[in-house]
């Protein structure tokens, strides 16, 4: 190889390691979604951020390969460059290249395996007191979000709130068509499906006011079921927000159905 | 075929039969009139009590029976009818006017058999639906400058983005394999015609009654549920939603017989010599595609008929509270859509890594291993259809599984890549138009492709599941993918099939602005969709209106960008036409590229001999040697 | 040859043109629209507006008269509310259908109004029994929802109506979108298909200006 191609190749090597250097420390120290408000959305972070740091030395890689090839050898055209012969050495390198991108993919879906499970089972942590988790139900309806507190009577309330101190069981469930709860800055995402519970559980770390949005196209006003006042308070914050809510329900306290995970969709299923 | 020669009188071409079939386009018209009011009034004999408040099984019957008359006004029933009525069997001289045999340009107006005049009909039909649906892209776009509704009301809005995606859909199901595969794989395999020449035009025929049907949902109320049709919504909407369901269904009927059509030829067409591991990496492509449009369809076919069972008659399939699930449409639904996205995506492997040895003058690295990728990628397309319903409450053990089983679809996707790499290591590339498209594919499915591996990991999933990042995906692999390879392929193939070529420094300057403007569309929408902004919505949290803006703006210069190319084969193919003189301008060792402009009507006089790997630029041997050509036959005309 | 085929071309332009302009229109519809009275009145020194509907079991005109529609107050179906920024709305319905019943009871509850509360015939309620809801007035972004009592198959009138009242704060200018909650799209599964999907009937907004 003449000496200039190698010059070449090592300028192109040097630089693929410095960017993907680069890279890969701004992925490593920038904010990414889903931030960490909680415990499932740091670790779907964290998750993300290691699929971008391992996904930019590839693509770098691979789009250096790219030019590199394509620039230096270019001609025009209409070049009557006579054909040549095919690389050779083709088993090894096809092997290697096989058997590494299966090492990675598989790695990775035993990493998100490991992940996935961490997130879905309720940790044994003992939490300041009261440590039992709190049920919150989501009732996705078209086309708005309403949310049931079992363990203060069953009220019913139009805004999420949830204390910072415990672990937070949502179940969400749908009074008619197929929604999607989606708590953003949570990492929360589940579907509302009519007479089924879907349930997801997750520990609030941060205090602050977040966004809810429905992810499931549910008719006309899909876009506007969101809302952006869900709140993660201080545990006594919520439960005066609670006794508040269960007063300001009184009226028709006595009309809600009992607490259940699904409800059977009432008046008739067709309309009257 | 009878055991006792009968004779039948001397051959006298049958007027009756030509005559209908000349006028077979206007037939078609009336006789989709007429179906569409007998269809009608049959169904409101019917009861009328449904579940979208109006008759569904009226508009239903009408869609389905305007189908059915203008396929018989087109003619497709006419043998049919003929030996029912015992007229006599059609005679070489019938076979020779099917075939559009002195028929000039009226040929591709009516029911013709040629695969070349099929093809290039296709193309005709895919550009329709390409900017068809470019112009509901265009419409959303505009809308989402604002993060409140502005110029769309919310309704409109969902029926806007279900047209655009739908008619998009329909697009990528024949994109390549519609025009190029059906023009050239009989060619590469040395064969006259396909198996099914009328099931062939039968599959280009489906289109343009589900192109329109599908736009007149427009007149009903449109439909709300986006292309997926997710079930207990669609039993809520309005008629629009019926003509959504005939439409994908003529589509997926479309596919499946394709698919027949194409294994059958490959399978048993082939000439002599030609062994399978001979063939042209572009004819495996489209073989290992039609095996999924020929499984994956008719499970789309099915599901849609229980939605129209559950919208005419309540059968509450997919209603929980009469005893269905929802899950049973997303289960049937996505175990089409999944292998359906790779119908779209494996011609484009095919047609890229066809045209990379051409500009590389290089035999294609790892033929074998392309071809064991592709095989990989269409098999492993049915075993991952769940990850699109990781999020909807299915049970979590199943969650793993479809996670190793998706993650696992990168590593033949990533063979693909190999082979492309090898084949371009160190050689000297001719940096034409289509090696411009092939290079900016090799680009786009990179991204598409990693970003795939984002949302197969589950956690990772939970936040960008029903984003813009998975829309971004999509378009990556679909529009990135898909599309380039069209325009790169049309630009490489349409001097052989029309002898025209396009304009090389006007096609290099549209593919910089495309391909530009395409990555700074998406790279915003991926940008939106990590930053939380759900798919089909109208409004949106305002922190995100400048990504927006900039998505807008770019995708608006892409549009501009295409409408130029649009311009671009309007001027060069149609109004100034820039003759082709050389029949092989590339220096294609392709047999294609072996016959003359234009290509022949029965493309070989002889069976081709002598076939190898078109491949073999190292010494100059062409992929098979087409035997003695007569020029095409007396009044067929240039195209 | 190439005169035909320009004409095709020509005529193929022509098409799709025609094409675009239809569903650009389609799109572009400008409903009827509901605008406030102006009084004289004021409540906590914001200035007070009027608005009056009617509630009515079959439109009756419209492109769609068998369905539930609310009425302005030249009969035409409208929910497009137009109101000025930073008033308080006087919301007058005279809600003239039946009872469907509501899938939600929580929305049997009066939220978001001054008072927490609504006159149903004169009489202030808090809620309603939500069997009884014939329709809700809701605007989900500025957290009021009022259930509208159905009509009793005895009441007297003519028409038999049930006059509810309420008021609620108007904020700074946008566009805030309003729906029923009771499913009383008839015919259509749960209730929520047809004049639910279709603004004019049972889906609106609220335009501030």
């Amino acid at each position: 190889m003449p000496q200039r191609r190698r010059n070449l190749i090592n300028i192109i090597a040097a630089t693929w390691v410095l960017l993907a250097a680069a890279g890969d420390i701004a992925l490593n120290s920038l904010p990414l979604p889903p931030g960490s408000a909680t415990d499932i959305a740091g670790s779907e972070t964290q998750l993300i951020r290691i699929l971008a740091m391992m996904a930019w030395p590839i693509f770098l890689a691979v789009v250096a390969g790219l030019v590199f090839t394509l620039w230096v050898n270019r001609v025009a055209p209409a070049a009557a460059e006579p054909g040549a012969a095919a690389l050779r050495g083709n088993s090894r390198l096809q092997t290697t290249w096989i058997a590494s991108s299966t090492t990675i993919v598989l790695g990775l879906a035993v990493f998100g395996t490991i992940t996935l499970a961490n997130d879905t089972t309720v940790p044994a942590v003992a939490h300041a007191e009261p440590n039992t988790p709190l049920e919150v139900q989501v009732i996705a309806q078209q086309w708005y979000f309403t949310y049931r507190y079992p363990s203060f009577g069953g009220f019913e309330s139009a805004h999420l709130v949830i204390p910072a101190d415990r672990e937070i069981e949502f179940h969400v469930t749908s009074l008619d068509v197929t929604h999607s709860f989606w708590f953003f800055a949570a990492g929360v995402k589940a579907d509302a499906v009519p007479v089924h519970d879907n349930s997801v559980d997750m520990q609030p770390l941060k205090i602050g006011t977040y966004r809810i949005e429905c992810s499931e196209l549910c008719g006309i006003w899909h876009g506007s079921m969101s809302d952006d006042n869900a709140q993660i308070v201080s545990a006594g914050d919520f439960t005066t927000w609670a006794q508040q809510q269960q007063q300001l329900d009184a009226p028709i306290m006595k009309y809600l159905p009992p607490y259940s995970h699904t409800y059977v969709p009432a008046p008739g299923v067709y309309g009257s | 075929m009878d055991a006792v020669a009968v004779s039948y009188p001397p051959a006298a071409p049958s007027s009756l039969s030509r005559t209908l079939h000349k006028w077979g386009l206007l037939l078609g018209v009336i006789g989709a009139v007429l179906g569409f009011l007998l269809g009608y009034f049959l169904g409101g004999l019917g009861f009328t009590d449904t579940n979208s408040n109006g008759s569904n099984i009226q508009i239903l019957l009408a869609y389905s029976l305007s189908a059915v008359g203008f396929l018989a006004g087109m003619g497709f029933f006419n043998r049919l009818i003929g030996s029912l009525l015992g007229r006599r069997p059609p005679t070489p001289a019938d076979e020779a006017f099917l075939h559009g045999e002195g028929a000039g340009l009226s040929r591709y107006f009516r029911l013709t058999v040629d695969h070349k005049v099929i093809g290039m009909q296709y193309v005709v039909m895919i550009l329709f639906f390409l900017f068809a649906g470019g112009l509901g892209a265009m419409l959303i776009r505009g809308e989402l400058l604002s993060s409140q509704p502005s110029y769309v009301t919310p309704e409109s809005y969902l029926t806007l983005v279900g047209l655009h995606s739908v008619i998009m859909i329909f697009m990528a199901s024949a994109a390549i394999i519609g025009p190029l595969g059906n023009y050239f794989v009989p060619i590469m395999i040395g064969s006259r015609n396909m198996a099914f020449p009328r099931l062939e035009a039968l599959t280009f025929w489906l289109l343009p009654p589900a192109g329109l049907i599908l736009l007149s949902s427009v007149l009903l109320g449109g439909f709300p549920t986006g292309w997926t049709g997710y079930a207990p919504l669609a039993d809520q909407s309005v008629l629009g939603m019926d003509a959504y369901l005939v439409a994908f269904g003529l589509i997926g009927l479309s596919i499946m017989l394709s698919g027949l059509n194409m294994i059958t030829t490959v399978i048993t067409m082939r000439a002599p010599g030609l062994r399978f591991t001979k063939l042209p990496i572009f004819v495996w492509g489209v073989f290992i595609t039609s095996w999924l449009g020929l499984l994956a369809a008719p499970v789309l076919a099915s599901v849609i008929l229980m939605e129209v069972f559950d919208r005419t008659f309540r059968a509450a399939l997919f209603v929980p509270a009469g005893g269905g699930t929802p899950y049973l449409w997303e289960n049937l639904f996505w175990f089409f859509g999944h292998p359906e996205v790779y119908i779209f995506i494996i011609p484009a492997f095919g047609l890229i890594m066809e045209m990379l040895p051409v500009f590389t003058r290089r035999p294609l690295w790892g033929y074998r291993v392309a071809v064991g990728g592709m095989l990989g990628v269409g098999v492993l397309s049915f075993f991952v259809w769940q990850h699109h319903l990781f999020v909807s409450g299915i049970a979590p053990a199943l969650r793993p599984f479809y996670m190793f089983s998706t993650e696992a679809i990168s590593v033949p996707t990533g063979i693909i890549f190999l082979v492309a790499l090898g084949t371009l290591w160190r050689a000297r590339t001719r940096f034409t138009v289509p090696m411009l498209f092939v290079g900016a594919f090799l680009f786009n499915f990179l991204i598409g492709g990693i970003t795939g591996v984002f949302l197969s990991d589950v956690p990772a999933d939970f936040s960008l599941h029903a984003s813009y990042f998975v829309q971004a995906h999509f378009h990556y692999t679909i529009m990135g993918g898909e599309v380039f390879a069209l325009v790169g392929g049309l630009t490489y193939y349409l001097p052989k099939m029309t002898g025209r070529k396009l304009n090389e420094r006007a096609g290099r300057r549209q593919f910089w602005v495309m391909f530009i403007a395409f990555n700074a569309t998406f790279l915003c929408l991926l940008a939106v969709g990590m930053l939380g902004m759900t798919r089909r919505v109208i409004s949106y949290q305002p922190e995100l209106q400048g990504l927006n803006i900039a998505a807008s703006i770019s995708a608006f210069v892409l549009g501009a960008s295409l409408l130029f190319w649009l311009g671009m084969i309007i001027w060069s193919l149609i109004l100034r036409p820039a003759l082709a003189t050389q029949k092989n301008p590339w220096e294609s060792l392709g047999i294609e590229w072996q016959l003359p402009t234009p290509v022949p009507t029965y493309n070989f006089d002889t069976v081709p001999v002598a076939w190898s790997l078109p491949y073999e630029y190292d010494t100059g041997q062409p992929a098979a040697v087409p035997g003695r050509t007569q020029p095409a036959l007396a009044g067929g005309t240039p195209t | 040859m190439r005169l035909r085929v320009s004409f095709l071309g020509l005529a193929l332009i022509i098409v799709g043109a025609g094409i675009a302009l239809f569903v650009t229109l389609y799109l572009i519809k400008t409903p009827p629209a509901v605008t406030a009275s102006t009084t004289s009145n004021s409540v906590e020194g914001l200035p007070v507006v009027n608005v009056t509907l009617t509630v009515v079991a079959a439109a009756g005109t419209g492109p769609h008269p068998n369905w539930v529609a609310y009425l302005n107050d030249n009969g035409d179906p409208s929910t497009y509310i137009h109101a000025p920024a930073n008033s308080v709305i006087h919301m007058t319905l005279n809600q003239q259908d039946t009872p469907t019943g509501l899938r939600n009871e929580y929305f049997g509850l009066v939220r978001g109004t001054i008072g927490d509360s609504m006159k149903v015939n004169g009489k202030t309620m808090q809620a309603i029994d939500p069997t009884l809801a014939a329709h809700t007035f809701t605007i989900p972004d500025l957290g009021v929802s009022v259930p509208l009592l159905g009509v009793d198959a005895n009441q007297q009138g003519n028409p038999p109506q049930n006059v509810v009242e309420f008021d609620f704060k108007v904020p700074g200018p946008g566009l805030y979108r309003w729906q029923c909650f009771v499913p009383c799209g008839a015919g259509t599964l749960y209730g929520n298909g047809g004049p639910m999907q279709t603004l004019g009937y049972m889906a609106g907004e609220l335009v501030v200006s």
